[in-house]
């Protein structure tokens, strides 16, 4: 048989039951099988048909045969009881080809799996007929994991969840990962270039740098990318955006450790107001029909309304020319005031109370978002502003946008994602087509659709979750715990990942996916290894990604390989 | 590879019989010159060079001449035609331009199966996919159906043909190329006229195609057909690169310009848009009679339009209007809005019953505000009974 070891490994038992999805196998002395190893028994029925049932070791166990008490341990080892050593592993079917489920028969040889047959155990046989694999990782034995790609992009399914604890810096780091396998391979196709991926930097700095080499990278990582047809080196195409310096009257980006490249963001007055923006300034309100939401949807109104607010100048000032007083606006801190100064005929039939309420929260978010909005000429709003799939043009057409709002208090995150998000699915209404797709990578996604409660970015991120299949928005967000997140966001990724993860998390009812020897695993997972589960396979995989080609931070940013990268072109003179 | 998506040349064109020669001569060597500073592998021209079906030998010439001037330095012209085009007449040349290193297509082939064109770069290290797709006129693609049925069965026919012959070339793209797709069409949504008139056109408003047929695979779609420079919203990236000079009014201060376009297979392009400064502009002026005087002087390079608001009727208005302004081309009446005088329809019913007089003098009352003078009136009066003498019965 090809696409498998020459000898078996090993051979079906029969002391324990054999089942059509479940056996265990005993292990040649001379042999081995450990964990995530992939098996092959070819079977031959009476009619002369022939089975092969594959599939994954999940656990492997060892014991004296013959010894009858715990203390016979020391007897044997002494050579004073005549017993023998037993090494036995447990697999769990992931295939059966033909589709005949018939247990295995004891006594049944079993192979290690290779090639062909392992990538049938795995159903990479037809992702890869179909053109439809990406690689998602390595197996422990550095062989490739793939994904089927119709899973991802909406064809039969969307979206990627990660969970696992903070501190290993694995969710990123395995989301960009994947993110950069598929746009360096092939499983994009024609596609490649208009896909587009949005990335929300939520700590440290360190997405900052994706677009330089990785200085420390070593060999074996080299060959891992190298192995998958990948080149070695960082994300191409590449826009980072920071916000705009708190105190700052010039657009320059707020960001500590990196200058050049970085093109600071903030939205213009008249576009605050003209594109109803002011609920995600709200983002914490608890309920939809709340007396404090129904003001902030009057003030809205209120805003869009070219009656009320004029068109800016070139100075991107707008004027109050609905209210009690014409009001020049230079900044948010006047809109404000203008609001309060005509909020009783804005909200006319709301309780004082609630009026109250809704400036003492206006104050607080000018206060900690304020600078985000602010007066922009409106020939340079464009450049300041992020760009996906619309304004494309001198500067507007990368394939990488990096959205950093590490530094930023909680409201002021909600509602630049609120915001951003809400404006990819708007561009992709516009534009009516499914293609191309739009990844959305979004960590401490529990912060915007948690469980509990209600909020306008909840709301957005439950219409991609929902909608996202067919708009072409994949989302691929991440937490430390599933169980923290709207369960409508979860239960619709197809792929599901976990990483590290304590024993209670992962006792859970989102990590149904594992299995239980997964579950146990899941608390001793190193750094770099996950579980993947994906819908065409039956078992979650073990997968390993490489370190990564692209910085991390200033110091991994590889000036030399930097200095000989691809040649500007030049212009004549 | 390194594009310069340019479109709707109209060379030919006159503004009130008035020759833009010498500026579409101004703006063309500096479309060369930018072809050459920066280097393009090649020139994609979407349409609508010529004003005409039957163009003036000096618009052919300057036509050929700037070709040249491109491929004497190493560029490469794509080029399709528009619906001011003759399709025919391109299509009757491609072969000899296409040895020069100029692929044109005036229409679609019946004859043969469409095969896109393959363009290397200069350096022969890449290529380029590009599928090249001329004005398709709507009687081609509907023929007679708008005289069975309703227009809007027709536009939503038009729309639907127009995605399967899109749909169809386009599955040439391919992911070791970088794709361009090259069309003169009206796409729905785009922005057209001017000031406050701007307005989106909506498909099954007009013959127009839908921006979600648009291919998701072009790295960039270079579009003609429409003046103004503009983005189309649409699944890649597709740009309107607009006209060379403001051809007309509805164009006045519209910065126009080329797009320079960096497509490199499976990525995303980098597309510049550059600015064209040659070629006089034209601008809309509005003034009250009484500040023209203080007028002179001003507005020396622009072809203007000017909107002058008057009280009455200003005989001689438009000499007035060029002796202080001598550039302006076109001259404007704005007359207190008559429709506001509350008898204006009054007795449309019984207009019959009205003498010709009354008639006149309630129109020219309609029309500009004001009540027509006696002496025009009894002019009027006289020369009506002469005609009427002078008609049989």
């Amino acid at each position: 048989m090809d696409g498998v070891t020459k000898d078996p490994v090993g051979l079906v038992i029969g002391t324990d039951d054999a089942f059509a999805l479940e056996f265990w196998v005993w292990v040649y002395p001379h042999a081995y099988l450990q964990l995530d190893d992939v098996v092959t028994v070819p079977i031959r029925l009476p009619d002369d048909r022939e089975v092969r049932l594959h599939g994954i070791v999940d656990r492997v166990r060892s014991r004296y045969e013959g010894a009858r008490f715990d203390s016979d341990a020391e007897a044997a080892r002494e050579q004073r009881l005549p017993v023998g050593i037993a090494n036995a592993a447990h697999v769990t079917v992931t295939r059966v080809e033909p589709e005949i489920f018939v247990a295995p028969f004891p006594g049944a040889a079993v192979y290690a799996s290779e090639g062909a047959t392992r990538d049938e155990a795995l159903y990479f046989d037809k992702m890869r007929a179909d053109r439809t694999a990406f690689c998602a990782g390595f197996a422990r034995d550095g062989r490739p994991i793939y994904g089927n790609i119709e899973f991802l992009d909406g064809t039969r399914g969307a979206h990627m969840n990660i969970s696992g604890i903070s501190g290993v810096a694995t969710k990123t780091s395995y989301a960009l990962f994947l993110l950069y396998s598929l746009l360096n391979s092939d499983v994009l196709g024609a596609h490649a270039g208009n896909t587009r991926a949005v990335i929300f930097n939520v700590k440290g700095e360190d997405l900052l740098w994706l677009d330089k080499p990785n200085g420390k990278l070593d060999a074996d990582a080299r060959a891992r990318y190298e192995s998958m047809g990948l080149p070695v080196g960082p994300f191409t195409d590449v826009g980072i955006r920071a916000p705009v310096q708190k105190e700052s009257g010039h657009m320059t980006p707020a960001s500590d450790t990196r200058k050049e490249g970085v093109t600071a963001y903030a939205w213009p007055l008249a576009q605050f107001c003209r594109e109803r923006l002011l609920k995600f300034l709200f983002a914490d309100a608890d309920n939809e029909t709340s007396q404090l939401s129904f003001v902030v949807r009057l003030v809205e109104e209120w805003l869009a309304d070219v009656r009320n607010i004029a068109d800016p100048d070139e100075h991107g000032f707008v004027s109050v020319i609905g209210g009690s007083e014409i009001v020049t606006v230079r900044g948010f801190w006047d809109l404000v005031r203008a609001i309060e100064a005509d909020i009783t005929s804005i909200a006319p039939h709301a309780a004082d109370g609630t009026r109250n309420a809704f400036i003492r929260r206006l104050y607080d978010a000018a206060q900690t978002t304020g600078h985000l909005i602010r007066a922009i000429p409106p020939r340079e709003a464009e450049a300041h502003s992020i760009r996906v799939l619309e304004g494309r043009a001198d500067g507007g057409n990368s394939r990488v946008t990096v959205v950093d709002i590490h530094a930023l208090p909680d409201k002021a995150k909600r509602f630049v994602v609120g915001v951003v998000v809400k404006g990819i699915v708007e561009a992709k209404e516009r534009i009516g087509s499914g293609r191309p797709l739009v990844f959305l990578v979004l960590d401490e996604l529990n912060k915007y659709a948690p469980r509990e409660g209600w909020s306008p970015i909840k709301e957005v991120i439950l219409d991609i979750a929902e909608r996202g299949r067919s708009l072409g928005v994949i989302l691929v967000g991440a937490q430390q715990t599933a169980s923290e997140i709207e369960r409508r966001v979860t239960s619709n990724a197809a792929f599901r990942v976990a990483g590290r993860l304590d024993t209670a998390e992962a006792s859970r009812g989102e990590y149904g996916f594992l299995t239980d020897a997964a579950k146990a695993r899941a608390s001793i997972l190193k750094p770099g290894t996950m579980f993947l589960h994906q819908p065409e396979i039956p078992v979650p995989l073990l997968v390993q990604f490489p370190f990564p080609a692209w910085a991390t931070r200033k110091d991994e940013v590889d000036r030399a390989a930097e200095a000989s990268g691809p040649p500007l072109r030049p212009r004549k003179a | 590879m390194r594009f310069l998506h340019t479109s709707d040349w109209h060379l030919g064109r006159t503004i009130r019989q008035i020759s833009r020669q010498p500026e579409f001569e101004a703006v063309l060597a500096e479309v060369v010159e930018i072809a050459r500073a920066e280097d393009v592998d090649a020139v994609l021209i979407a349409g609508d060079t010529y004003d005409t079906f039957a163009p003036p030998p000096d618009a052919e010439k300057l036509l050929y001449a700037t070709l040249r001037d491109l491929l004497d330095h190493g560029i490469k012209v794509v080029m399709i035609a528009g619906n001011h085009d003759h399709a025919r007449r391109m299509d009757a040349m491609a072969g000899v331009l296409r040895v020069a290193g100029i692929h044109a297509s005036g229409a679609p082939s019946r004859e043969a199966p469409y095969v896109p064109l393959r363009l290397p770069s200069r350096d022969g290290s890449e290529a380029a996919t590009i599928v090249a797709l001329p004005w398709v006129p709507e009687r081609d693609a509907v023929e007679y159906e708008h005289m069975l049925g309703t227009v809007e069965g027709a536009t939503a026919r038009y729309a639907g043909q127009m995605e399967r012959v899109i749909q169809h070339f386009c599955n040439a793209f391919a992911g070791d190329t970088a794709n361009i797709l090259l069309g003169h069409m009206m796409i729905g949504g785009v922005t057209i006229g001017e000031g406050s008139g701007e307005r989106q056109l909506h498909t099954g408003q007009a013959f127009a195609v839908p921006a979600s047929c648009l291919p998701s695979t072009a790295t960039y779609i270079a579009l003609g057909h429409v003046h103004r420079p503009q983005e189309i919203a649409c699944p890649s990236p597709a740009y309107y690169s607009g006209s060379l000079l403001q051809l007309d009014f509805g164009e006045a201060e519209q910065q126009k310009g080329v797009n320079i376009i960096d497509a490199h297979a499976r990525r995303p392009a980098v597309i510049r848009r550059v600015p064209l400064t040659k070629g006089r502009g034209l601008r809309n002026v509005r003034i009250r009679l009484d500040e023209l005087p203080a007028m002179g002087g001003r507005y020396t390079d622009e072809y203007l339009r000017v909107f002058v608001d008057l009280d009455r009727p200003e005989p001689g208005l438009f000499d007035k209007v060029r002796d202080v302004l001598p550039n302006a081309l076109d001259v404007k009446h704005l007359l207190p809005d008559a429709t506001a005088d509350g008898d204006a329809h009054a007795g449309a019913s019984d207009h019959r019953a009205a003498s010709p007089e009354e008639l006149l003098t309630r129109f020219y009352r309609q029309k500009h505000g004001a009540d027509i003078a006696p002496e025009l009136l009894s002019l009027f009066s006289e020369l009506y009974r002469a005609e009427a003498e002078r008609a049989p019965a």
